[in-house]
């Protein structure tokens, strides 16, 4: 069936609602009437450590999204883990591919996407091999 | 469901992976197999002595039981065969001893392997690649199909040997598990259980514990325990566990009650020949017994630690440590790369009360859609 609905931008209630609704256990607030922050925990697997974040989005920016407990370590040859920008957030994305945009939820995309970043961060301290993909800028 | 969403399927999943890459692979099994029936053939056909005998000719010892482990440095393995002469024989020990070495070395010449003459068996050396152990057994008696008398050339005389017998014992424990926890967890996804039909959690737990003996007497193996002494042990301590994780658990678990015990040494005596002791020399070199202990005890403390459940990152380096750093990492990239799959076609969520990732089935997980990591990559 086609659907004649318009994909439109979410607003920031929206989004908070989403994410009060989905994943009640986080803290879920509104920072001004256009941007929120979310602070929670997530376990990539069941054998994993749980990985404290806060994530902060506005309307104009992309969401920014960063792990503070426990620290992200570096690897024994002191390298940095792979996809994160220098601010520490997680490059969860291809801006230009248009995986995230203002349209999409919070919940069905930044959320799942940090588990598995988070999942493959672990495998990249085990293997010493970054197996999640991805590109990097030229 | 996926392996990484339940604590003991996680951890199981390491562990079998790992067992399966020390393990026989099979481009060398399927080697072996050609070579073992080219060997029975030619002892089926020599005029001179064996063909008008009856009998039958297997493999015994890991390939057996399928709980073989690559040497540790080295790369060969040993495969285990008996020549089971079915009807008793006028022949004394030394006769059919003599009988089987000319018959081999005429085989080895034509084949160009090296050949040499054991206490009890002759060796063919498949150079590089493994050797072949043929030992040479006369049945005993019409009850047991299973036992056979074979010539120690030491002692100049027949001992009583029950390797068939042996490996259906062994099999009998394996077989105690109807199911084990890895194969409900790929029966849950409707995946094919085929690959996990011959290495129940006994036959994983035997091969991580010999791996890991490998490793731990690296550096002096004079007091080394020998696979015939773990295998028993893990064999007659198994209770049915349905994981590799429980099993070794208990295996160690066990061994370290029957070694603290005020009184006397654990005693391993082979399961189809109460008579033998396979730990006869522990008594007389206390040292093999004392290395043992601490081999054992050194595997307890490691396991306590997988058990506290610190985190992938500490497991980690406790499995490393145990198992080598080449086999853990092998594991846990097969392991992931299941995962990727998983990704790729759309079929892999993320549970939203804890974040873990699961397979699309729950409702109560968001699905990971398409994404492409970003970022700068700093070396």
């Amino acid at each position: 069936m086609k659907s004649n609905f318009r994909v439109r931008d979410r607003t920031i209630a929206e989004q908070v609602s989403s994410m009060r609704c989905k994943y009640p256990h986080f803290t879920t607030d509104f920072t001004s009437h256009s941007s929120m922050k979310v602070t929670g925990v997530l376990q990539p697997s069941s054998r994993s450590d749980a990985y404290e974040f806060v994530l902060k989005y506005n309307l104009t920016d992309p969401p920014k999204i960063k792990i503070v407990s426990p620290e992200l370590k570096k690897n024994e040859k002191g390298e940095e883990a792979e996809h994160l920008y220098p601010n520490g957030y997680l490059c969860l994305y291809q801006p230009k591919y248009r995986e995230f945009t203002r349209t999409n939820l919070l919940t069905d995309t930044i959320i799942p996407w940090t588990s598995l970043w988070l999942y493959h961060y672990e495998v990249w301290h085990l293997t010493d091999e970054w197996l999640g993909g991805g590109e990097h800028p030229k | 469901m996926i392996s990484i969403e339940n604590k003991a399927t996680q951890i199981d999943d390491l562990l079998d992976k790992m067992a399966e890459a020390v393990q026989l692979d099979d481009t060398r099994y399927d080697r072996m197999k050609t070579s073992y029936e080219s060997v029975k053939d030619w002892i089926e056909n020599d005029e001179i002595f064996f063909k008008p005998y009856n009998y039958d000719v297997y493999p015994h010892g890991s390939v057996r039981i399928l709980t073989t482990v690559k040497p540790f440095g080295k790369d060969e393995f040993d495969l285990d065969i008996a020549i089971h002469l079915k009807s008793n024989t006028p022949h004394t020990p030394q006769r059919i001893y003599a009988e089987l070495k000319r018959c081999m070395e005429a085989y080895a010449k034509k084949h160009s392997l090296k050949i040499e003459a054991k206490n009890r068996c002759i060796r063919l050396d498949y150079a590089g690649d493994f050797h072949m152990d043929i030992l040479p057994g006369i049945q005993e008696n019409v009850f047991d199909q299973n036992k056979i008398k074979v010539p120690d050339r030491e002692l100049g005389d027949w001992v009583s040997s029950n390797p068939r017998g042996y490996g259906n014992w062994f099999m009998g424990k394996a077989n105690l598990v109807k199911e084990s926890l890895l194969e409900k967890s790929l029966r849950a996804e409707k995946l094919p259980v085929d690959n996990f039909k011959h290495k129940k959690p006994l036959q994983r737990a035997v091969q991580l514990i010999k791996r890991y003996r490998d490793i731990y007497f690296q550096k002096d193996d004079t007091y080394k325990t020998s696979s015939i002494i773990l295998t028993t042990i893990a064999g007659q301590f198994y209770q049915g566990e349905e994981s590799i994780f429980d099993t070794v658990d208990n295996i160690i678990t066990t061994i370290r009650t029957k070694v603290n015990q005020p009184i006397g040494r654990l005693k391993v005596l082979n399961p189809v020949n109460a008579e033998e002791d396979f730990t006869d020399k522990w008594d007389n070199e206390p040292e093999y017994y004392e290395a043992f202990k601490k081999f054992a005890s050194h595997l307890y403390n490691e396991w306590q630690k997988l058990k506290m459940q610190h985190g992938v990152l500490n497991e980690g380096i406790t499995l490393k440590g145990l198992f080598g750093d080449d086999i853990f990492t092998k594991a846990q990239r097969s392991q992931t790369m299941l995962i990727e799959e998983l990704r790729k076609s759309k079929s892999l969520a993320a549970a939203r009360n804890t974040g873990i990732l699961s397979s699309v089935s729950s409702v109560s997980a968001a699905a990971v859609k398409s994404n492409t990591f970003f970022g700068r990559h700093e070396k």
